[in-house]
């Protein structure tokens, strides 16, 4: 897992497209409600108008500001899906280390549980508990959360157990290293480009997820999403609405997929020498 | 040869007209072969009285198959199984003349015993769509008529009974003691125009087949299908279907396509169900200042672009025989809102939000997107009735829900406020006793109010009273108290429209008051028929 990340990392196209992308989204995410010309919940406009020089993506069915809605939508989005990403990685990263480092009757019932979880469909349990008991989105973020980690655990479980045999760890714990102190020093921060990858992909499920919901009415209503945009907006197909109001949050939801796809790719061939093509390595 | 060329011309004419004519009428008495109607939803049940859903399509599913002793079309009501019938004030009794020669669709006989034994089996087995509680029993005289007594003046007997119950065959209902355990072919049996083949409830899609006996005459369409599909424009665009209820906005672009475009009076109105048995809701006052706080043009303009019209408060349309044009009304005034609460020992916190006792008032509203024929449409209502709720200083969390849970949830008493609706507001005025009396059935949207005794009272006179100028007094009188309890609110009533292809040659309507109880679907039978 020795790689010279600033060296490789900024001559993969993948990657040079992906870090484009998610800077212009940080700022619309950081930005935008100051970029956002109206308030994304006044109805006070005339429904279905199409876009001017003062609403720049038109008017929506509600009379609201589809510009501001979309900025508002990607915020809730990217929120859902970073929650996600990051609770699933810190609980597999944790997971996976004890599981790896322990190993017996431990590894086995965490990897068992892991198993089970794995086996069970996530969009349907969400599904359900946003139905049944209609959490927060903050809190169904963070049940997706705990039912993405088992991929990232297994992962980290495997290159757990090869690091364990590893020289300098096994020196560590000779020279009296405890448990805590090699796992911490040793065999988390070696792991480190898998965290990224872990992040990236569950980060990218999860947006997808929250617009799936969204998309099936399972939020508040008046909660800004780019599924409920798309749920409305499709709602509307037989008007000439699609270019406007339609097409602006596929593209965006499709764009934030495929901004974390590029650095989920491009950061596994940097990072898993299988991968690693013949360009980089002779860069 | 001037001559000969005029004959010939006058020939040729005359043979064109004859062609034309000939056609013309072979088109008119044709059977085509299949007539398509699109529904967004799909399922509506089983197609009998007792598996049927119960809201206006799953009915309207059902009337195919069974006819009931009298019926209804664009004018008014018309002669069904029976083809006459009279009130006889001193029996206290409907007496129906049956037509002769009508047949099952099993090719047994129909005869008077049938609707003595459907008398018999509504009231031991109840259906919600016919109450059959100022029924006193049946009577057949003869094989042709039929004596059916009331216990006593029941005004909205034609309306609720006669125009209503689905006629059963005896030979096939006598046998069975849960009929809503029933699946077989035979409880699927009537006397309509067309027999129920099948209904796959996954694909929502129904079959039926013309019963070619039909006391009335051969039905138009050979086979009668009903299709799910969401997409009303693009169905009839290119012919999947070839009558749907369609959005006000699809209307022109479907004209020029060369539809026809049917445009239905206000019968189905949206309304918000309030849960009246719970505090804060239980105080009448508390009723008064949501209404106030509602604007019911403002959620018509931003949430159905204009296509809609503000309800009146006493429940029944403005389109109504019996509508009384000095219902009380509550125009939008915030600030009245406000000071009713107020008055009822609220306060505004520092966010402008109002508290009681440190708890703050908050309603929870269960939003679902149904609108006239069950259909679903982009809805806003919810958030447009929180912004107005909450501009007064009332929090508000709005819970989207799918229809069917929303009605559970409201059958349940398990909600605070729920935005909902129901057609039925353009027939019988017992409609009223549907939507308010505390013991009516067969409805999800009844208010079920009990509170005001008074109102109760009036509602058990005026299904009494025979005198129309009398009965009129007694609803006007309803409605304004009902206006003033407040026990649910309607909101609006939507344009309501629906689409045809005329090439098949079939005159689709809405019919006058509503199919049944009043269900504001375009979907007669007769339009098959006749």
């Amino acid at each position: 897992m020795n790689v010279d990340l600033n060296r490789n990392i900024f001559q993969d196209t993948w990657f040079l497209t992906g870090f484009l992308l998610a800077a212009v989204f940080t700022i619309t995410i950081l930005v935008g409600p100051m970029l956002a010309p109206f308030d994304p919940w006044d109805m006070s406009f005339t429904p279905i108008s199409p876009p001017c020089a003062k609403h720049l993506l038109g008017i929506n069915d509600g009379g609201q500001d589809i510009f501001s809605e979309l900025l508002f939508a990607i915020r809730n989005t990217v929120f859902f899906g970073l929650t996600s990403g990051l609770v699933a990685l810190g609980v597999g990263v944790i997971i996976g280390l004890v599981a790896g480092w322990f190993g017996g009757l431990i590894d086995m019932i965490l990897m068992r549980l892991a198993d089970v979880l794995l086996a069970i469909p996530a969009i349907m349990i969400l599904i359900l508990t946003a139905a049944l008991f209609r959490p927060s989105p903050f809190m169904l973020s963070l049940i997706l959360a705990g039912l993405m980690w088992p991929t990232i655990s297994k992962t980290i479980r495997a290159q757990t157990l090869a690091k364990r045999e590893c020289l300098h760890v096994k020196a560590a714990a000779r020279i009296g290293g405890g448990n805590w102190y090699i796992i911490r020093r040793h065999l988390m921060p070696e792991m480190f480009p898998l965290y990224l990858i872990g992040f990236a992909s569950k980060t990218r499920m999860a947006m997808f997820m929250e617009a799936s919901l969204a998309f099936l009415g399972l939020f508040d209503p008046t909660r800004k999403s780019l599924g409920l945009m798309i749920a409305y907006a499709v709602k509307y197909y037989y008007m000439d609405i699609w270019w406007n109001w339609l097409f602006p949050p596929i593209l965006c939801l499709s764009l934030l997929i495929m901004t974390l796809t590029f650095l989920a790719i491009s950061l596994e061939k940097i990072l898993d020498p299988r991968l690693k093509s013949v360009e980089l390595l002779s860069g | 040869m001037k001559n000969l060329k005029k004959i010939l011309v006058c020939k040729f004419a005359l043979l064109m007209m004859l062609t034309l004519l000939g056609t013309a009428s072979f088109t008119a008495h044709a059977q085509v072969d299949e007539i398509r109607i699109a529904d967004s939803k799909g399922d509506w049940g089983y197609p009998n009285a007792y598996r049927h859903y119960p809201r206006g399509p799953g009915y309207v599913r059902m009337s195919w198959v069974y006819d009931t002793l009298i019926w209804k079309d664009e004018k008014g009501y018309i002669p069904a199984l029976a083809k006459s019938w009279t009130y006889d004030p001193k029996l206290l009794s409907f007496i129906f003349e049956l037509n002769q020669g009508i047949k099952w669709h099993d090719g047994k006989a129909f005869s008077s015993s049938d609707v003595v034994f459907t008398v018999e089996y509504f009231k031991k087995h109840p259906y919600g769509w016919v109450p059959m509680g100022d029924v006193s029993g049946a009577k057949a005289v003869g094989p042709n008529k039929v004596i059916i007594k009331l216990n006593r003046p029941y005004a909205p007997f034609l309306a609720y009974v006669g125009g209503v119950m689905p006629i059963l065959p005896k030979h096939i209902w006598q046998n069975i003691n849960d009929p809503k355990k029933c699946n077989d072919s035979k409880c699927f049996i009537g006397t309509g125009p067309y027999k129920f083949i099948d209904f796959n409830k996954a694909k929502g899609t129904y079959l039926y087949e013309a019963f070619n006996n039909y006391y009335q005459g051969k039905p138009k369409a050979k086979r009668l299908i009903y299709i799910k599909a969401g997409k009303p424009l693009m169905t009839l665009s290119t012919g999947k279907a070839d009558l749907a209820n369609i959005k006000p906005d699809m209307a022109n672009a479907l004209k020029k396509k060369g539809m026809i475009i049917l445009k239905n009076a206000r019968g189905w109105n949206k309304k918000l169900m309030i849960n009246h048995r719970i505090a804060p809701f239980s105080s009448k006052r508390f009723r008064q200042a949501l209404a106030c706080a509602i604007n019911q043009q403002e959620i018509i303009d931003k949430a159905h672009r204009g296509f809609g019209y503000p309800a009146s408060f006493g429940l029944l349309s403005p389109d109504h025989e019996f509508y009384n044009p000095d219902t009380p009304t509550y125009i939008p005034n915030p600030a009245k809102a406000m000071e009713i609460l107020e008055s009822l020992g609220y306060k505004k916190d520092a966010k402008g939000f109002y508290i009681k006792d440190s708890q703050p008032l908050k309603v929870q509203i269960l939003s679902s997107n149904i609108t006239v024929a069950g259909d679903s449409v982009a809805d806003r209502d919810g958030e447009v009735i929180k912004q107005q709720f909450e501009a007064v200083g009332i929090r508000v969390d709005l819970v989207n829900l799918e229809q069917a849970t929303t009605d559970a949830k409201v059958k349940k008493w398990d909600f605070n406020l729920a935005i909902s609706g129901h057609g039925g507001l353009l027939g019988d005025a017992r409609i009223l006793n549907r939507m308010i009396n505390p013991k009516a059935t067969g409805s999800v949207n009844s208010a079920r109010f009990g509170a005001n005794k008074k109102l109760l009272k009036l509602l058990k006179e005026q299904v009494s009273e025979m005198d129309v100028e009398k009965r009129r007094a007694i609803v006007y009188k309803i409605q304004e108290i009902y206006a003033d309890e407040v026990p649910a609110i309607s909101l609006y009533y939507p344009a309501s429209m629906a689409a045809y292809n005329p090439k098949k040659g079939i005159k689709w309507y809405y019919t006058h008051g509503g199919i049944g109880l009043g269900i504001p679907i375009s979907q007669n039978k007769m339009s098959l028929i006749k």
